[in-house]
């Protein structure tokens, strides 16, 4: 035993100061950060999307009498962006109290103003827009408030260049302008591409005729889908008026929507959309990060075996050990280093996160209270370790039977991608740990561990625990046996190269070990 | 043998098809230094590897201090590999305290026997370089010590001057000599015969998988026939009706140089008499003893698989 941890000690301190093992040990907690920082940055260009980038698009009316409906369109869409940017300005900077009690019309609209709401949308045109309605709102501000900026029309219609209006053939002679070739002018003055060409026919509203929306990019349907329900909306419109109906209590009635309100119990906490996804994913992100460090601490049992093999120490080490004490220290020492990593990355995770967000900190504190609680994290180590000493043994038996690195990863790449989707299997379960699929594969040998390490995050239930224990431990002690008869036969012949298939089959014949 | 460190009876080993070592015995005394010798391929380094317990004989027996070969006992050995092989990043002092402490002892003793050792073999200014840094003889001093931090009672050496320059080799021998002195018991193997011809008390001469000789140098003279190198004008011829003279090797093509082998028991100077009867002038007449490197050659079959005088 003390040999064996000797070994195992001197393998961890080893690779844990490497300067390969320390990159690795970084570099995860650089991408955590990386990937934390994506959504702000997605979210600024988002912003930048929100203030500056435009979709021109003009349109022929050749009913002449729904160019005005989506102009009002587009007045109501601008009205709701602006009220919703308002809300989001005000949950903020705006002194809610004072305001209630200073301006109670405004409070209603911009502390609890609904931005689907076509009345409140209408009362922020009433008031100027959402530039007017923040000039109103300064006396009302909290000390050191942002400053607010509108957002900008995501739709501007501009007028059909002439030689496209009078064209017979509208659509072509809009082409090199939608394919970027020749450039309309906007509004302000200025030049930009066309995006799309709306051409209303004239038999349009009988329905004889659809309209005809034109745009190089079809991907990208934000605006089809905008100018379609502007005319829908309109045509409903003039259907109700012929059937006798009223429009404006038809059109209402058409509108009408229950009203939901969605409240927090948790008020303190106010997750935001993307925190309340990685309370959904988090078990499955562990998983990952578990699966991630047995692998790559597996594959660096395999480089340190090799090694020993070709500089031959592994004789000399046979000389004062035996090979069951050799190969149980190699193991011992990737499993230390794994737990290293996970720590590592565990911590630097919550860090990312709580710097990043702020508020998830007590999401990231929840989840992991609730994974370290009772059992559970008993459950993951075990299942960890079980999972790392499975994989990682028949690793070492590829590096006891290679003579060089490239050798051994000849061995170990073509058995990785063979059994990866088996080892995949619990992000298949991720959604539901406890169903019926996660439970069959917790049964099953080799996945049992990997999907009882994502399993053990949801509290299973004893029996399945207690099954996946047992049949996790009669594989890892059966794949051990196998390993260490290909571990003693293969360690001192420094120059045998087998193929992945010769080694299969040495690993699972019943000769005698040598 | 009472005071036997190491008896092997019998033992043989198999890889696959091949018969590496072939039922072989043999009996290292305590306090003395063994030399096994053979061609290259001739199961030394099999045979050292079931002493040293790394793998198992396919049949016979073998004992260490009278025991199984086990933990208990394989603790009690030192072994330096024919393959020379250290941590390479590894500083010298630690890699001499880990082998130690892996042999059994504590850390603080494993450090006073490195500091000792490195002391004693001239190596004290570079305990704590790594051993990357090294030279090759160096590197091997250090694999030396970490065989003999223990202080084991039968150090097992494997081509142990291979590799090193002449005054490496001297200093390696003197070091061997020290050990042996101190009543560790030394088997060594090797094809280099002049080193051991000067250190070991004893032999035993492997031929393909085979005891070919176990025995002392003296034995080992004895067990061949004895020769006497003749250089004379006249025809010699007559020599093969002597009485003592088994055969007689006429000189090559413009040489005068003739071979007497000897019948077991017979005496060089019947052949000088026997010339002197015939009034044949000798130019040179050499009956000394075989070197142990005309012994190996004669035993193990020819020197033309690496055997170095």
């Amino acid at each position: 035993m003390r040999a064996m941890l000797l070994i195992a000690w001197r393998g961890f301190v080893t690779h844990a100061t490497s300067r390969a093992f320390l990159i690795g040990l970084m570099l995860m907690p650089l991408y955590m950060l990386i990937g934390g920082l994506a959504p702000q940055v997605s979210q600024l260009s988002g912003q930048q999307v929100l203030y500056q980038v435009h979709r021109h698009f003009a349109v022929i009316d050749q009913t002449g009498s729904f160019l005005p409906v989506i102009d009002a369109a587009l007045a109501r869409d601008d009205a709701q962006r602006g009220l919703r940017a308002l809300l989001d300005y005000a949950d903020k900077n705006v002194d809610a109290d004072l305001l209630r009690k200073g301006n109670e019309t405004l409070a209603k609209l911009v502390l609890d103003g609904d931005p689907d709401s076509p009345a409140d949308a209408a009362a922020l045109e009433g008031m100027g827009g959402a530039t007017g309605a923040f000039v109103v709102l300064q006396p009302y501000l909290k000390p050191g408030a942002d400053v607010f900026a509108a957002p900008l029309p995501r739709f501007i219609r501009v007028e059909p260049p002439h030689d496209v209006a009078t064209a017979d053939d509208p659509i072509e002679a809009a082409r090199p302008y939608l394919l970027g070739d020749e450039q309309i002018e906007t509004p302000s003055g200025g030049l930009a591409s066309l995006w799309a060409l709306l051409v209303v026919p004239k038999d349009f509203a009988s329905g004889d005729a659809p309209a005809v929306y034109v745009a190089d990019d079809v991907v990208r349907t934000g605006l089809r889908v905008f100018l379609k329900d502007a005319l829908s909306e309109e045509l409903r419109k003039r259907r109700v008026e012929a059937a006798g109906l009223s429009p404006d209590v038809t059109i209402r009635a058409l509108h009408a929507s229950a009203a939901v309100k969605t409240i927090d119990p948790d008020e303190e906490t106010k997750l935001t959309a993307p925190l309340q996804q990685f309370a959904l994913v988090g078990p499955m992100l562990v998983y990952l990060m578990l699966f991630l460090a047995v692998f790559m601490t597996a594959n660096m049992v395999v480089t340190s075996m090799v090694e020993e093999k070709s500089n031959r120490v592994a004789e000399l080490l046979l000389s004062c050990v035996r090979a069951d004490t050799l190969m149980a220290g190699k193991l011992v020492a990737g499993l230390l280093l794994a737990f290293l990593l996970v720590a590592v990355w565990m911590i630097s995770a919550s860090a990312s996160a709580a710097w990043l967000y702020p508020s998830s900190t007590s999401v990231v504190a929840d989840f992991f209270s609730s994974i370290t609680s009772g059992t559970q994290p008993l459950m993951m180590i075990v299942f960890f370790s079980l999972a790392y000493l499975t994989v990682a043994s028949f690793y070492l038996a590829a590096g006891s039977a290679a003579a060089s690195v490239s050798d051994a990863q000849a061995i170990v790449a073509p058995a990785t991608l063979l059994t990866l989707p088996v080892f995949l299997v619990p992000v298949a379960i991720a959604f539901d740990p406890n169903g019926f699929l996660a439970r069959v594969a917790s049964y099953v040998p080799l996945v049992s561990p990997f999907v009882m390490m994502l399993r053990s995050m949801s509290g299973p239930p004893p029996t399945d625990v207690l099954i996946a224990f047992a049949v996790s431990l009669v594989t890892l002690v059966l794949m051990i046996r196998l390993v260490a008869r290909v571990f003693r036969r293969n360690l001192l012949k420094p120059d045998s190269t087998p193929s992945f298939v010769s080694f299969i089959r040495d690993f699972f014949s019943a000769r005698r070990a040598v | 043998m009472g005071d036997a460190v190491l008896e092997l009876d019998g033992v043989t080993k198999r890889y696959g098809g091949f018969l590496a070592v072939d039922g072989v015995s043999l009996v290292a005394p305590r306090g003395k230094i063994l030399g096994l010798l053979g061609p290259n391929g001739a199961g030394k380094t099999s045979t050292l590897r079931m002493i040293l317990g790394i793998t198992p004989p396919d049949d016979g027996r073998i004992l260490l201090f009278g025991k199984q070969p086990g933990r208990a006992v394989q603790r009690r050995l030192g072994y330096l590999p024919e393959e020379r092989g250290l941590y390479r990043r590894m500083r010298t002092r630690d890699t001499i305290v880990y082998f130690g402490m892996l042999k059994g002892l504590g850390r603080r003793r494993a450090g006073r026997r490195a500091d000792a050792l490195l002391a004693e073999l001239g190596l004290a200014e570079v305990a704590d370089r790594r051993i990357e840094a090294l030279s090759k003889g160096m590197a091997q001093k250090v694999q030396l010590m970490t065989a003999i931090a223990h202080e084991p009672e039968l150090l097992i050496l494997d081509e142990p001057f291979s590799g090193l320059d002449p005054i490496n080799q001297n200093e390696l021998e003197a070091a061997i000599r020290r050990l042996a002195k101190g009543g560790t018991t030394i088997l060594f193997s090797t094809h280099t015969m002049s080193h051991a011809e000067r250190l070991c008390d004893r032999f035993v001469i492997l031929r393909k998988g085979k005891k070919a000789f176990d025995g002392t140098l003296e034995d080992a003279r004895a067990a061949v026939p004895r020769t006497v190198k003749i250089e004379a004008d006249g025809d010699l011829s007559f020599l093969r009706d002597v009485k003592g003279v088994a055969a007689l090797t006429p000189p090559p093509e413009g040489s005068t140089h003739w071979e007497v082998t000897l019948a077991r028991g017979a005496e060089p100077q019947v052949v000088l008499a026997a010339c002197f009867e015939r009034g044949i002038k000798l130019t040179r007449f050499d009956s000394s003893p075989p070197t142990l490197h005309e012994v190996f050659v004669s035993l193990a079959g020819g020197d033309d698989e690496g055997t170095e005088p």
